[in-house]
């Protein structure tokens, strides 16, 4: 129950709020009276149109829905087009969701991705081909839609979700990911529960939440899930819903070695060490010369210890600890994803609540089921450091204070929900200027009482950031 | 090259699967989204070659929700257009288009055509059409899937005559230890192990199912019986007692040790009596098993060759892998060999049996003794499903039954709900040449109309609409209406990848099909699956 309220009180202030920042309320009348002129002909006004499949459910009334923050009409698909969505991935869901978020309408996409496409990718990763192996993915992807739908920009970003500031991800209006590992799911998870702010009365300042959608995929299993950060479960409330990772006790890999795998990691973590093969260049699980070094090594322990079951598919598997995939799985959980972001642009249908599980291996099965909120989740829980200044102390003592009593680096970041106080990155040039001329400004006029600012800084290892709240002494 | 293409597949499906998919030709009836989408993941996953048949000619509307196909394709026949894009995406994949209208789809000749591929999928074909191609195509033993999407709604049928799973990848596999008829050289072993000789730490590394049969012998020696055998709570927990009982104390004065702990943890799924479950002992009395039988499809040849070991040795052949258990290398690894060395030889034997049923019957020799190895560490698991043909008249009556079960299932009330409202929409297109919602009249007429459409099905059913329309929600009639056939591309997607992993295991043989017909709703991302 209380998620529903969560999930429609966000609705409609997102619905208010986008109305807000396109400004299109300035020409809805002129555009409201040229459909009702098209409606009044008896055929399908939407006949010839090219978004007609998406707009059947975005012009339409549905008594189905029962959401009355639904309002049906042709500014619905406007405001698709006027959103801006992060994807993070441009790996087998991510391929999936550049297509999907780009046929629901969505014009302004930006993907993050590090990686470089390699064959074992052409599986299912669609939008490369063999001619593209050792190039960014995050490029080849948003060139590849670029190119195949004409309206639509897709920005890459060719490099580590880390090396993005708060300004950044704060730019968007929904986040989607297609990541295949927990660290990189927590790191986002925190970095949007940290953007949503808490205000002196304790609530969540609506504004300032962007939704995160999440998708996963392992072999015929899958989910999809949305988190409204700090007002739903988060993916740290809920983090043993991951399976922990497997990890072959020492002693046994050293001394009693039973399984194939135990030989690899032999080889892996005692072996390579010791022999230094290759010049003593370290491993490196996508070099084929490696694996092979290791497999051979790996074959002559199993046969010393009479193990059955070492070839060389196992010994990459558990060096990359590869997760088996297939297109079709990918498909799924990317759709499911796209269904929920098209859903919170548009208010056609109501989100889902709050997590999908999808299986295909008997049957197939999907289903929902709700996720409670852990109150003592240190991300989307957290409470904020209390700090007593005067109005006069300047942003820039009071940051040499901050870096002495954290350990922080040389340039930590200071934010708001809204805006930044002191944040200078090579990216944000016009930031960086108006950041260093707020150094020399006294407090009161930068930061109001008990409001939350976020401290962010590299040197914050756990979560990406600080909460703190300042307390003025006069 | 091909082996690290398609490395993250074959860690699920194997060799075997990938040889499977890459022998498939599927034919595809329609290119619009939701045909593209299917294709997409069966070219990606490697089959032979595909078919697309359509005439349609690529319009505005394509561009909204057709990945495979660019502005520039404006005009030209649209089969041909996604054709190009879709081979690109698998350089070994073959693919051909004719243009072909969907009138001709069930005329005699078409439907011999379609007889030659492995699987066929019509995507958006009213269920009449469907319900023709999938009379023939039953007839001729070719699986069949039809699939729609129509706005927010996604649908799947599988009509196929019979299905066989063999090799299955279950995720928590029956564990084949035998502890009840124990194989002779592990006795042996057990018997020659005194734990009284050996030291603390051999006693904390000696694998748990040693202890499991020193367990075992001092219950029987208990109960005075030499064939007791632990079934119930109770006796699982006398004998966890002795079990415990068997504990050493380290230097430290602690007992703690890892191979106890997974000796209780494990204690259920080990002491199991060694049966042939009941599904299989089904299998195994079809009549294709029978020594009458002259059916030579592989998977039936190796069943009665199986059938014949079951009634020598009245076991399944031993799977004859051992789970992982904490052990000192040297005793893992005999036990470990044991166990592999019986399953070869109980696969040996089921070869024999499968060579003789293959002389007996006239069959070629198709199977080799490693795909009967294979084969033999999963026969717990084999499986056969026996569809039916898609009928519209015959599905309605069951989909009435449905919505009226009394204490049903809510969600699949609901789902029952849409799948009579596609077929109201399918009448309605079939007397007015249009789906509802489909031109300017407003969704509230079209509503009014289709509801007839629902009672002239409910009359046909020799039912009362006075009592079956109670049963239907106020909205789903408006919401068929607005949704005017829509078919967004995401709905697509997420239809398009379930039904191309249908196909997958259709061409497999390792996972259990659909049975036989899924519904999705988009608006709470929930399925149902119906019996027809």
């Amino acid at each position: 129950m209380f998620q529903d309220m969560v999930s429609k009180h966000w609705q409609s202030y997102y619905f208010h709020s986008i109305q807000y920042k396109t400004s299109f309320l300035e020409n809805r009348m002129g555009k409201m009276s040229s459909s009702f002129r098209r409606m009044s002909i008896s055929n399908d006004p939407l006949a010839n149109n090219r978004w007609r499949d998406i707009r059947r459910l975005t012009d339409r009334d549905s008594i189905h829905l029962r959401n009355p923050n639904f309002e049906p009409g042709p500014e619905n698909f406007e405001i698709i087009q006027q959103i801006r969505v992060l994807v993070i991935g441009a790996g087998g869901l991510g391929c999936e969701l550049l297509k999907n978020l780009a046929l629901c309408g969505f014009q302004h996409i930006e993907v993050i991705d590090m990686d470089t496409i390699d064959l074992s990718n052409l599986n299912r990763q669609f939008l490369f081909r063999e001619s593209d192996i050792g190039k960014s993915k995050a490029e080849v992807a948003a060139a590849f839609v670029n190119e195949r739908i004409e309206g639509c920009t897709v920005i890459p970003h060719n490099c580590r979700i880390e090396e993005k500031p708060p300004s950044f991800y704060r730019s968007f209006h929904i986040v989607v990911c297609g990541l295949d590992s927990v660290n990189a799911r927590r790191w986002m998870n925190a970095m949007l529960c940290d953007l949503a702010q808490v205000n002196a009365m304790g609530e969540v300042e609506e504004n300032t939440v962007i939704p995160m959608i999440d998708g996963g995929t392992e072999g015929f299993k899958g989910n999809a899930r949305i988190v409204y950060p700090r007002m739903s479960a988060c993916i740290d409330c809920t983090l043993d819903l991951y399976p922990p990772q497997m990890n072959f006790p020492l002693c046994t890999i050293a001394h009693t070695p039973r399984l194939p795998e135990h030989c690899v990691e032999y080889v892996k973590v005692i072996q390579w060490d010791e022999l230094k093969p290759f010049q003593g260049a370290d491993l490196d699980a996508d070099n084929p010369n490696h694996v092979d070094w290791v497999f051979e090594k790996a074959m002559e322990r199993s046969q010393q210890y009479d193990i059955r079951g070492v070839d060389r598919r196992l010994t990459q598997g558990v060096l990359k600890r590869i997760i088996p995939a297939v297109a079709s799985t990918n498909a799924v959980i990317a759709a499911s994803c796209s269904i929920e972001a098209l859903k919170l642009a548009t208010n056609i249908a109501n989100n889902i609540n709050n997590y999908l599980n999808f299986n295909d291996v008997d049957g197939v099965y999907c289903g929902t089921v709700e996720m409670g909120r852990n109150p003592e989740c240190p991300t989307c829980n957290r409470r904020s450091e209390v700090i007593s200044v005067s109005r006069t102390d300047l942003l820039k003592s009071f940051l040499e204070n901050l870096v002495r009593a954290f350990n922080l680096s040389d340039n930590p970041s200071l934010t708001t929900g809204t805006g930044s106080i002191y944040e200078v990155s090579e990216f944000f040039p016009d930031i960086a200027e108006r950041s260093k001329n707020n150094l020399n400004r006294p407090l009161g006029d930068l930061v109001s009482e008990n409001s939350e600012l976020l401290l962010s800084d590299i040197s914050l290892k756990s979560s990406n950031s600080i909460s703190i709240r300042v307390k003025f002494t006069d | 090259m091909k082996d690290a293409r398609y490395d993250r597949q074959l860690r699920l499906w194997g060799e075997e699967g990938q040889a499977s998919i890459e022998s498939a030709s599927v034919c595809v009836l329609g290119s619009s989204a939701l045909a593209t989408e299917i294709l997409k993941s069966l070219v990606l996953a490697g089959i032979n070659s595909f078919c697309i048949l359509d005439d349609a000619v690529v319009q505005n509307a394509d561009l909204g929700n057709n990945f495979f196909l660019h502005v520039s394709d404006l005009g030209r026949k649209r089969g041909e257009a996604t054709l190009a894009k879709l081979k690109e995406l698998n350089p070994a994949v073959g693919g051909t288009w004719e243009d072909v209208s969907l009138e001709e789809w069930h005329d005699e000749r078409m439907l011999y055509r379609l007889s030659s591929f492995s699987v066929v999928v019509a995507s958006n074909l009213r269920t009449s059409t469907a319900a023709a191609i999938s009379d023939y195509l039953f007839e001729n033993s070719i699986p069949f899937i039809s699939c729609r999407v129509f706005g927010l709604i996604g649908y799947i049928r599988v009509s196929v005559r019979e299905h066989t799973v063999a090799n299955s990848h279950e995720e928590n596999p029956r564990e084949d230890l035998r502890l009840d008829r124990p194989l002779p050289e592990f006795q042996a072993m057990v018997d020659g192990t005194d734990l009284a000789e050996l030291s603390v730490d051999e006693i904390r590394h000696t694998p748990y199912i040693i202890l499991y049969m020193k367990a075992l012998k001092m219950y029987r020696e208990k109960l005075s019986d030499p064939s007791a055998f632990p079934e119930s709570y109770a006796d699982r927990k006398a004998l966890w007692g002795l079990i415990e009982s068997m504990r050493v104390e380290t230097d430290t004065g602690s007992t703690d040790a890892e191979n106890f702990d997974e000796a209780k943890a494990k204690l259920l799924r080990s002491f199991q009596k060694t049966t042939v479950p009941a599904h299989v002992v089904e299998i195994l009395n079809d009549a294709k098993c029978s020594s009458s039988s002259t059916c030579t499809q592989p998977f039936w040849i190796i069943c009665t060759g199986l059938r014949k070991f079951v009634e020598k040795h009245h076991c399944l052949p031993l799977k004859g892998n051992l789970p992982d258990m904490t052990s000192d290398s040297k005793r893992y690894a005999r036990i470990a060999n044991i166990y592999h060395s019986a399953a070869v030889q109980d696969a040996r034997e089921v070869y024999q049996f499968i060579r003789e049923v293959e002389r007996e019957r006239g069959a070629d020799s198709v199977i080799s003794e490693d795909m009967c190895y294979r084969f033999c560490k999963t026969t717990d698991s084999i499986h056969v499903q026996r569809g039916s043909k898609i009928s519209a008249e015959s599905d309605a009556g069951k989909i009435i039954e449905f919505l009226a079960e009394e204490n049903g299932d809510a969600q699949k009330k609901s789902a029952a709900e849409w799948l009579l409202l596609l077929l109201a929409a399918d009448r309605f297109l079939q007397e007015k040449g249009r789906f509802p919602g489909t031109n300017g009249v407003p969704c509230t007429i079209d509503s009014a109309d289709l509801k007839s459409r629902v009672i002239s099905i409910v009359r046909r059913c020799n039912l009362n609409p006075d009592q079956i329309l109670p049963l239907l929600s106020e909205s789903g009639l408006p919401e068929i209406c607005r949704y005017g056939a829509a078919e967004p591309h995401v709905i697509s997607a997420l239809v398009g990848g379930i039904a191309a992993q249908e196909v997958i295991k259709l061409a497999t043989n390792q996972y259990i099909p659909l049975d036989n017909t899924f519904l999705y709703d988009g608006h709470t991302q929930c399925g149902a699956t119906f019996r027809f």
